[in-house]
């Protein structure tokens, strides 16, 4: 049984469907792993073994009588915890939320409950999702290092093969961020794609949803459960869902125009990852995608524009318990809870113009191509206790803003982005790639993606652990 | 002319008290760092030729539905 939770999500529901696999051992397979490998990696806030268990019943006896709801029907899924489920606790990894209890689903959990998904638990995250690192989980490639984050949580499971699939946040990046060092896939999808209702914010203005999987088709198959307009979220878009309906193994992306970055994604980075993204895409070369090279526009404006929107946010939403009991934070949270009360309306209004412009240029940089592909952090996974990292440049930087430089482009546009598995560096340790595309364009990134993952294996190698 | 905007511990001691944070003397001295860099970045925003961009919100995020 154990076997089929390394198997990706549209091969084990075809074996559900075909009532050759049983949900309910499944789910009990899924929460044995859990169980054996939590000590060491801690990614779980909370195990929802007798729900889950009760609820995979529910999906055996519909799938018996021929009410198979679609390829998550049955399937074991985790979501970070900062996803409201109806009567469990959403605790943000947070002191301060220890005795929260929501009254009623966030939408990603109903759409997940309605397609058939059992939630087998609530993953940690850097508290209230302010951080890269996760301190309380382990990287399962080497349990020395980090995860990354903020859903790091969710990255762990997943790559340990202890559920197919785990919803994440990306604020600055923190789907892609464990998504690349944990070695799994993760998908932001375009704002306004997925609902944030019922998910506890860090930022209004670039707050997304998305899942962290072990394949590109599995992210495809769950976005199209999660996307949809939601009238519970004043972001969300006034379209229907995502349509998931290709085959992977077929992905043409001949004629595909792939900007390859001169300039920021290539500065202060990682040979092997760079040469790791560098080599894919001359593969994708080789199937007829055309390479060229684009100049990022904006790029000294990044950080800057989104620190001045995302701190004063932050402390906005944080703004009673920074007053009632501030010293439930960790240090570093509210550290920058504190910092964002200082930053001044007008600069937060000149950052969200600031950000218009940006989001201009991106524009027109999309006349020139169809995605644009790079790095998706800029190293692999560092020692869970590290805080800075030096460049051969000379350049000193904090784990923090090396892990999001890459990725904050994406929450500041709100184009959608996915990292996949692009290789492995000399000391074992997954690389990811990242392809950004125009907004609203899922679909040519994950066939992009599904491409490159059909004529590599990448995602099928799995950490040591999984086989203890 | 780069104006430093920083206001002195005692002026931010009275605004964090005025806005209900406790904030102790000592944990804004250890902030400055962080504010310093926040000011830094305000400010390279005024080396921008925004002039007549709209102001952005969660809603512009979403850029056009048209693509689809």
């Amino acid at each position: 049984m154990n076997e089929a939770l390394n198997y990706s999500i549209s091969a084990t529901s075809k074996l559900i469907r075909a009532r050759e696999l049983s949900p309910v051992e499944l789910v009990k397979a899924s929460i044995e792993r859990i169980r054996s490998n939590e000590s060491s990696l801690g990614s779980y806030v909370r195990v929802l073994e007798d729900a889950a268990i009760e609820e995979a019943r529910s999906a055996e006896n519909e799938i018996r009588s021929d009410r198979w709801r679609g390829p998550l029907h049955g399937i074991p899924v985790a979501v970070k915890d900062l996803f409201d489920i109806k009567g469990v606790p959403t605790t943000a990894s947070s002191r301060q939320r220890e005795n929260w209890t929501p009254e009623a689903d966030s939408t990603v959990v109903r759409r997940l409950k309605d397609a058939g998904a059992i939630i087998v638990g609530k993953t940690h995250t850097h508290e209230f999702a302010y951080g890269v690192m996760t301190p309380s989980t382990r990287n399962p490639w080497d349990l020395a290092r980090t995860p990354g984050g903020s859903s790091g949580g969710s990255g762990s499971t997943v790559a340990a093969r202890q559920c197919y699939m785990a919803m994440g946040t990306d604020t600055g990046g923190s789907i892609r961020i464990p998504a690349a060092i944990c070695g799994t896939v993760g998908l932001k999808p375009t704002f306004g794609r997925v609902s944030r209702a019922g998910v506890t914010p860090l930022s209004w203005s670039f707050d997304h949803a998305g899942p962290l999987t072990r394949t590109v088709d599995d992210a495809a198959i769950s976005l199209a459960v999660l996307a949809g307009h939601d009238a519970g979220d004043p972001a969300s878009l006034p379209m229907e869902s995502f349509a998931h309906d290709w085959d992977a193994e077929g992905a043409n992306v001949e004629g595909l125009r792939i900007g390859v970055p001169e300039n920021y994604f290539v500065e202060n980075v990682d040979e092997e990852v760079l040469g790791a993204v560098t080599s894919a895409c001359a593969l994708l070369e080789s199937r007829g995608a055309i390479l060229k090279p684009v100049r990022i526009p904006m790029v000294e404006r990044f950080m800057s524009v989104y620190f001045l929107i995302q701190l004063p946010e932050a402390s906005a939403y944080h703004r009673a318990m920074m007053r009632q009991s501030p010293e439930l934070y960790n240090e570093d949270v509210r550290s920058y809870l504190e910092a964002g009360e200082f930053v001044f309306a007008s600069d937060y209004v000149q950052a969200q113009r600031a950000r218009s412009l940006i989001k201009q240029e991106f524009q027109r940089l999309f006349d020139d191509v169809d995605v644009i592909i790079s790095p998706t952090v800029p190293t692999v996974a560092v020692p869970a206790d590290l805080d800075s990292i030096s460049w051969r440049s000379g350049v000193e930087e904090s784990v923090t803003m090396a892990y999001i430089r890459f990725t904050v482009p994406g929450d500041l546009t709100g184009m959608p982005a996915i990292s996949l598995p692009c290789g492995f560096s000399s000391e074992g340790l997954p690389i990811g790639m990242q392809i950004m595309g125009r907004p609203l364009d899922e679909a040519v990134l994950l066939k992009l993606a599904s491409c490159y993952e059909s004529m590599t294996s990448w995602h099928e190698q799995m950490p040591a652990l999984v086989g203890r | 002319m780069t104006i430093k905007r920083i206001p002195t511990p005692d002026a931010m001691a009275t605004i964090s008290g005025h806005r209900g944070l406790a904030i102790t003397p000592e944990r804004l001295s250890s902030m400055e760092t962080l504010l310093v860099t926040v000011d830094g970045m305000a400010q390279s925003l005024d080396e921008l030729k925004i002039a007549d961009a709209p102001m952005a919100n969660n809603f512009d995020a979403r850029w056009s539905v048209s693509n689809e």
